[in-house]
């Protein structure tokens, strides 16, 4: 295994990739490609936790071999485009990701596809974004559960928060599933900040700038709590530019 | 008898139904589109499906099979199950003569005349109604969307043509079968269904039976316009023989506060692709989309629904349920759009697959596309299989294990079930027994 | 059928006999070597310890699909039961109150009591069984309303358990298993879990029941004619009255 000098586009992120060989034949039509993972990712048996807290754009790749556990929190926080790929490849692999998608312009589009290859796996997967501006975001998810994997669970969600009448959004979480005993669930709920909340707030003195601040941060919550108290005050600011409301 | 579609063709069907110089245009324009437009590039495959060996119409006569005994064995042992009418099951086999009730149905009939209603063959439609029919049929399906919206609009023969006038309320369903004409197996039937300003009506069509047609391609279209504070409800209940390829286009207008509700249940055929929509056009209108599907034995059932929301203070439901087992495939496929200027808009999309064994198949394609942010919408999906703990406290009160099963996958689509007429509830909940049965063996 | 049992009524023989059995779950032995008796008409309490196995034990024999009996031998009311699949079981006479029934979705409790019924004990007119399944509502507290809702699908805590309550003066069972019935509910209703038993009597003189409980206070009230103390998936102490004091008093420690 090298090391690999850090990718100036990786510099805000707090791992270095290495390479990684993992190929197997699964039954068909799922082959896992020679496709080089770019992350540090999990052995087998290693519970591993990363946080990046600045997704670059690109193409993204974990593998997480058999009781392997990966907990990943990031911020996407630029209007490119992003997937990334978890394979789940032995028995017993779990994946937890919780992503915030912020923007204010572009089209971003993030897509999430999770894989599972081998029995009692499970993934979840949980999306936040919060849109404002002119902002276009495509949230894609897809999760392909093998009929090799018996007894896995998957779950796959996006919450949007529309903050601008212009901000958009397209959701399109999907699954493909080739054996019963599983459970998956899905879902994408797509709204703007509850007026009775806001309300509530402004009626106790807060200004409606920092109101809409307030829930906001709240909304951002479930997955801003996964990472260290530096890392939320960064996020924190960057939630603030969108919602102008600090 | 001629097979593949011609200019002819289309001339010959035309002309045969005496129609106007609009419609036989309308046809041959369909046609052009037809032979330019791709096949669809997302969906079950179709490759089988060869157009030059197809018949494209059929007189009832040809369209008949000529004895019982042609009618294949599995087909009769359902209707057995089912507890068919003898009667019943020769004339849903495409056998012998029209049904025999004719009498009740004339009845019915007055009944609805007396009060301005029209449901008509569609073909009458044209002819008796021509202002009214040509202001709405095309408009809300146009025959350039798609192959097989071209290949309608080039051959449609058979279907129902339904005026209801304004403040009518139609109290009891319109069934398809009492039309009253034997153009009733038809592969391209083309219905027009119109509620005016505060009319409501219930259309149901199918059976639960499964109907065995010599035509391998149905290519329907459906399209149905609600005005202004109208409701109209439109139940379908589909078992093809396994032989068909079942390709429908359904879409629905709903004008101001009107509401309309699409009830789809899939049982049949051997590749379904249905995608019922609504295009909530105006403030105040309500879109409801029930499906169900059952998929086994190879079978593709490719469906969900649309909603369109174009206008503010619109909502939306879609449920959809869906069994599959041996090598069946349940596929949903759904789009919820809000367009720019639809605020206050709430909409639930609710979408749930039991896989019964490990052969089958499940999958979910959702989109969920949000144009303005002052909406409250959510879509929600599973896959699951049946629950062995509840499968255990059902079999720990006495049911046996296929009466467990029955009993839990019956309870899975109750709730869409009991959204129908209590004579198809009832043959539902039978079929769903019989498969049950069968699956355990 | 259950009715070819009534006919054999007379017969003494144990409407529970447990003998010797191990159960394992997921591969992991749990239950080792555990026998128990529950006489005719007797009410026998089994307590112990949080994690003592005791719900396991009421699974395993009631037939639950992950839980296999691996060595021994149960029967009920004379029908060995090891090997059976759950439905006949409950045929032989035996239920088992959940501790946490399941929601079953979309199925109406009544469709769910009609076909149940008719499964045990044949044939039998409608209004017989509506009948029944209304008094056993009554009896249980349960407005008559609830056999409209779908089976225990958004029920409190504290309906669950009359509903299961409910199934035992309903089904007639030669042998219930009782699983912490009285979990959640207050002390008064053991009182009626007391008068629930004694209707079932009424019917059925030799109803039984294996009532399961890690609370000394609630094994007190109910008053059983025999007691067994359970550990670590065995049966560490058996006896009357004087163990139940001693329990109440001392706690499990004082016995195990």
């Amino acid at each position: 295994m090298d090391k690999k000098t850090l990718d100036p586009m990786l510099a805000h992120t707090l791992i270095q990739s290495v390479a990684t060989a993992s190929v197997e034949k699964i039954s068909s039509p799922f082959v896992v490609s020679r496709l080089h993972s770019n992350h540090i990712e999990p052995h087998s048996g290693e519970n591993k936790t990363i946080t990046i807290e600045d997704l670059p754009a690109g193409h993204h790749r974990w593998d997480i071999p058999e009781s392997a556990s990966l907990t990943l929190t990031f911020l996407l926080n630029h209007p490119h485009s992003v997937t990334i790929d978890l394979y789940l490849t032995g028995p017993h692999a779990h994946v937890d990701v919780a992503g915030l998608v912020l923007t204010d312009t572009g089209t971003p589009t993030l897509t999430i596809n999770q894989y599972h290859l081998a029995p009692d796996t499970t993934s979840k997967v949980l999306i936040k974004g919060i849109l404002a501006g002119a902002t276009r975001a495509q949230l894609r998810g897809l999760v392909t559960i093998t009929d090799a994997a018996i007894r896995s669970t998957a779950s796959h969600y996006h919450k949007v928060l529309l903050l601008d009448p212009s901000a958009r959004c397209t959701a399109i979480p999907s699954f493909a599933v080739h054996h019963h005993q599983v459970r998956c669930n899905h879902g994408a709920a797509v709204g703007k900040l509850a007026i009775d909340q806001l309300a509530y707030l402004q009626s106790r003195g807060i200004p409606e700038p920092h109101a809409r601040h307030l829930m906001t941060l709240g909304f951002a919550q479930e997955v801003t709590e996964r990472a260290t108290p530096e890392q939320q005050a960064i996020w924190h600011e960057k939630i603030a530019l969108l919602t102008k409301g600090a | 008898m001629n097979r593949g579609l011609t200019r002819d063709v289309v001339i010959a069907i035309s002309e045969t139904k005496q129609e106007p110089a609009w419609m036989m245009e309308f046809r041959l324009q369909g046609l052009e589109l037809f032979e330019k437009l791709p096949m669809p590039t997302f969906g079950p495959d179709l490759s089988e499906l060869k157009f030059d060996d197809l018949l494209y119409y059929l007189n009832p006569v040809d369209r008949a099979v000529s004895s019982w005994d042609q009618v294949p064995s599995e087909i009769k042992t359902t209707f057995e199950q089912l507890g068919v009418p003898q009667a019943e099951r020769q004339y849903l086999a495409g056998v012998g003569a029209q049904y025999e009730s004719e009498i009740v149905y004339k009845r019915l009939h007055e009944q609805w005349a007396s009060k301005g209603v029209v449901f008509a063959d569609i073909s009458d439609g044209l002819k008796d109604y021509p202002e009214l029919f040509r202001r709405y049929f095309g408009t809300v399906i146009q025959s350039s969307e798609h192959k097989f919206s071209a290949l309608n609009s080039a051959v449609w023969s058979g279907g129902s043509f339904v005026y209801v006038p304004p403040g009518v309320h139609v109290d009891m369903p319109l069934q398809a079968y009492f039309r009253m004409n034997t153009d009733r197996l038809g592969q391209f039937e083309r219905t027009l269904i119109i509620a005016d300003e505060g009319a409501s009506v219930h259309y149901v069509e199918g059976c639960s039976a499964p109907v065995y047609s010599a035509a391998s391609l149905h290519s329907a279209v459906v399209e149905v316009v609600a005005l202004a504070n109208a409701t109209v409800r439109y139940t379908t209940i589909q078992n093809w023989a396994p032989n068909v390829y079942n390709l429908v286009t359904k879409r629905a207008i709903a004008m101001r506060n009107a509401t309309v509700a699409w009830v789809d249940g899939n049982f049949g055929s051997k590749v379904t692709m249905k995608y019922p929509g609504i295009v909530l056009k105006e403030p105040g209108a309500k879109a409801e989309i029930i499906s169900i599907a059952r998929a086994h034995e190879g079978q593709i059932q490719d469906a969900g629904g649309k909603v369109i929301h174009l206008a503010p203070h619109t909502s939306s439901t879609i449920i959809s349920k869906s069994i599959s087992a041996r090598t069946g495939s349940a596929i949903y496929r759904g789009l919820l759009k809000v367009a720019p200027g639809a605020h206050d808009v709430v909409s639930r999309v609710r979408c749930d697959a039991l896989m019964l064994d490990s052969t089958c198949h499940a999958d979910a394609y959702p989109t969920v596309d949000i144009a303005n942010e002052s909406v409250d919408v959510g879509h929600e999906a599973s896959v699951n299989c049946l629950d062995e703990v509840q499968l255990f406290y059902v079999m720990s009160r006495g049911l046996s294990a296929t009466a467990a099963q029955t009993m839990i996958v019956t309870g899975f689509i109750a709730p869409l079930v009991d959204a129908l007429p209590m004579e198809y509830a009832v043959e539902i909940n039978r079929l769903i027994a019989a498969e049950m049965e069968g699956s355990i063996g | 059928m259950y009715t070819d049992y009534v006919n054999k009524m007379g017969n003494m023989e144990h409407n529970l006999q447990i003998s010797n059995i191990t159960v394992s779950v997921a591969g992991k032995q749990i239950i080792t070597d555990l026998s128990l008796t529950v006489p005719p008409g007797a009410i026998v309490g089994l307590m112990g310890p949080n994690g003592s196995g005791k719900t396991s034990l009421a699974y395993a024999l009631a037939g639950h699909p992950r839980y296999t009996i691996d060595a021994g031998k149960c029967s009920v009311a004379g029908t060995d039961i090891t090997q059976l699949p759950p439905d006949q079981r409950a045929r032989a006479g035996l239920l088992l109150t959940f501790q946490h029934p399941p929601e079953v979705p979309g199925v109406s409790i009544r469709t769910f009591f009609h076909e149940a019924y008719r499964a045990l004990y044949g044939t039998t007119p409608w209004i017989i069984i509506e009948r029944r399944l209304r008094n056993s509502f009554t009896f249980v507290g349960l407005p008559e309303s609830f056999v409209e809702r779908k089976l225990h699908e958004g029920f409190s805590g504290g309906e669950k358990k009359r509903l299961e309550a409910a199934q035992l003066l309903f089904f007639k069972p030669q042998c219930a298993i009782v699983d912490e019935l009285d979990a959640g509910l207050d002390v008064d209703a053991l009182i009626w879990m007391r008068k629930l038993f004694d209707a079932c009597r009424v019917e059925n003189p030799n109803f039984s029941a294996l009532v399961i409980t890690h609370a000394p206070e609630v094994m007190e009230r109910l008053q059983p004619d025999h007691l067994y103390i359970m550990r670590a998936g065995k049966i560490h102490a058996q006896g009357g009255p004087p163990l139940l004091a001693q329990v109440k008093s001392a706690g499990y420690e004082a016995v195990l």
